[in-house]
């Protein structure tokens, strides 16, 4: 694998992560359908890092220490 | 008495008062399946031996005097990623599972088992309930579901679950919910379902598709049946630490007279289909009858990508073993085979992200809802889709920003029908309520099929 364009977009470099790890399974039609997935989650992430949180807004999931006699 | 298409209260009135004997009932229902649940592709396994066991214990107990409650004696089907004991397979709808089984009843089931339901059939859905990403209806070693009403998709993932009860094989069933797949069957079958609170349900012994997003819930024929159903189902469970400390009860009173205070989020409708908007509009005319409707703006979030990275996250982590083995080659969709691939490019700091976004959705949620009894939206944008349908990319069809922040933020809807279109395929419409607001939801769909009749009509069978 070449070593990634300086100008290479976010999704390509993604894309080509995945290629590498699962290419030998895929023919060419499912890799361009592929590549069409990882350019989706790229616009995901992106609508996600538009929000702005203040530092205090923590993951909605609550953690518990766990003790087994408890 | 004919018992197919009979709401719950009017068979359990029968069973107790030993007009129809379960056993009959469990016959009765059996060859229903048999015969016609190929013709929806909405059968994976007919639980004969274990049915008429069950049906002949409720026989015994009620003859006795010990009846149980509304559901002793009735039968029922479960999606099929409820395991099952005594060797019944629960495949996921997934082809490499056909074989699959497990050593004990999912706590849904046993709470069904309890109350003296029979359980008949495990029903066919979308294969790992559509964590994969399908984009057609024929995504189940099943077939695709085919929902009773013209022909089209049963919707998903609990296809089996909307069309086996649409197409009166079972008197209720039980489905289950990440984004849409009880309010879409029940929609394209033209039936109630309701999707819990998270948490008001435990999960131990189903699939797990989407920790955080996973529920489990009854699609039946009316409102006050999902109750009936709920009431048997809800409580804590040890074994699912998801599960909420809080008993719940199902109050089935009186509705009329009662006002309700409906809001409906500026330009829900926007993204449906004209029928679907058509539909809506008239059916707030009948909803100003029962209460208020209000327009209710939401804060500007992207309500939908949070909701799908934590889905995409979660199931690509629930299924790593298959999607990492290659097993999903062997899938039905031929998009689950390779899809779930894209699934690395999410970065742990974006489902992090997500997860914190989703604080400021609940509180959004609550914020509004804290005033209401309801937000009223069409149970889906779109109508039935043929059976050779692309739905997309990614599956999604026209948005759904309320199953976005539905199912984000944990909260309860009932979907229930709200007419046809000029084809004959059933519209919904659906009533979503604050967390642990079932009773108040359930009040307003009672209220609404006190005053409509869509969901007393059958489909030609």
């Amino acid at each position: 694998m070449s070593p990634p364009d300086d100008d290479a977009s976010d999704a390509d470099l993604l894309f080509a992560f995945v290629r590498r790890r699962y290419a030998e399974r895929l023919s060419a039609e499912e890799l361009e359908a592929l590549r069409r997935s990882v350019d989706e989650v790229a616009r995901l992430s992106a609508a996600l890092r538009a929000v702005k949180l203040a530092n205090a807004d923590e993951p909605f999931q609550r953690f518990e220490p766990y003790r087994a006699d408890a | 008495m004919n018992p197919v298409f009979r709401p719950l209260r009017e068979l359990a009135d029968a069973v107790r008062e030993r007009r129809v004997s379960p056993v009959a009932l469990a016959e009765t229902f059996l060859e229903r399946l048999q015969q016609l649940g190929p013709r929806y592709n909405a059968l994976v396994t007919l639980t004969r031996e274990r049915a008429m066991t069950e049906a002949r214990r409720a026989e015994a107990e009620i003859a006795a005097g010990r009846w149980r409650g509304p559901l002793h004696g009735i039968p029922y089907g479960a999606k099929d990623l409820l395991a099952t004991g005594g060797g019944i397979p629960t495949t996921w709808g997934a082809a490499p599972l056909r074989a699959q089984t497990f050593d004990a009843d999912a706590t849904v089931i046993q709470r069904l088992q309890a109350a003296g339901a029979v359980l008949v059939a495990k029903l066919s859905m979308v294969e790992l309930a559509g964590g994969m990403g399908y984009r057609q209806p024929n995504a189940s070693f099943t077939g695709p579901g085919i929902s009773p009403w013209g022909g089209t998709w049963s919707g998903g993932s609990s296809s089996g679950s909307g069309s086996a009860v649409g197409a009166g094989l079972v008197p209720f069933a039980i489905g289950s919910e990440t984004w849409g797949s009880i309010l879409s069957p029940a929609a394209y079958c033209g039936i109630t379902g309701l999707r819990p609170t998270y948490g008001r349900v435990s999960r131990h012994g189903a699939m797990a598709l989407c920790w955080t997003l996973d529920k489990l819930g009854p699609l039946a024929l009316t409102a006050d049946d999902c109750g009936l159903v709920l009431d048997a189902i809800a409580g804590p469970d040890p074994r699912d630490p998801t599960a909420a400390d809080r008993p719940y009860r199902y109050e089935a009173g009186e509705v009329g007279g009662r006002r309700f205070r409906f809001g409906v989020v500026r330009d829900v409708a926007e993204p449906a289909e004209p029928p679907v908007r058509e539909a809506f509009e008239q059916s707030l005319e009948v909803l100003r009858k029962i209460g208020t409707v209000e327009e209710v703006t939401l804060a500007d979030l992207p309500y939908e990508a949070i909701t799908r990275t934590i889905l995409l996250s979660e199931a690509a982590s629930a299924f790593e073993d298959m999607i990492e083995s290659g097993t999903i080659a062997q899938l039905t969709a031929p998009e689950d085979r390779y899809q779930p691939y894209a699934r690395d490019a999410i970065l742990a700091k974006d489902y992090v992200k997500a997860l914190r976004l989703r604080g400021l959705v609940a509180r959004e949620a609550d914020r509004v809802l804290s005033r209401l009894d309801a937000l009223v939206a069409p149970g889906r944008p779109a109508t039935p889709p043929p059976l050779d349908r692309d739905f997309g990319v990614l599956h999604r069809p026209p948005r759904d920003p309320m199953g976005a922040i539905g199912n984000l933020a944990g909260l309860p809807a009932v979907g229930v029908p709200n007419g046809f279109t000029s084809d004959g395929l059933p519209i919904s419409l659906q009533f979503m309520g604050r967390a642990w607001e079932e009773n108040t939801v359930l009040a307003a769909a009672r209220a609404w099929q006190s005053m409509t009749d869509w969901h007393l009509r059958r489909p030609g069978l």
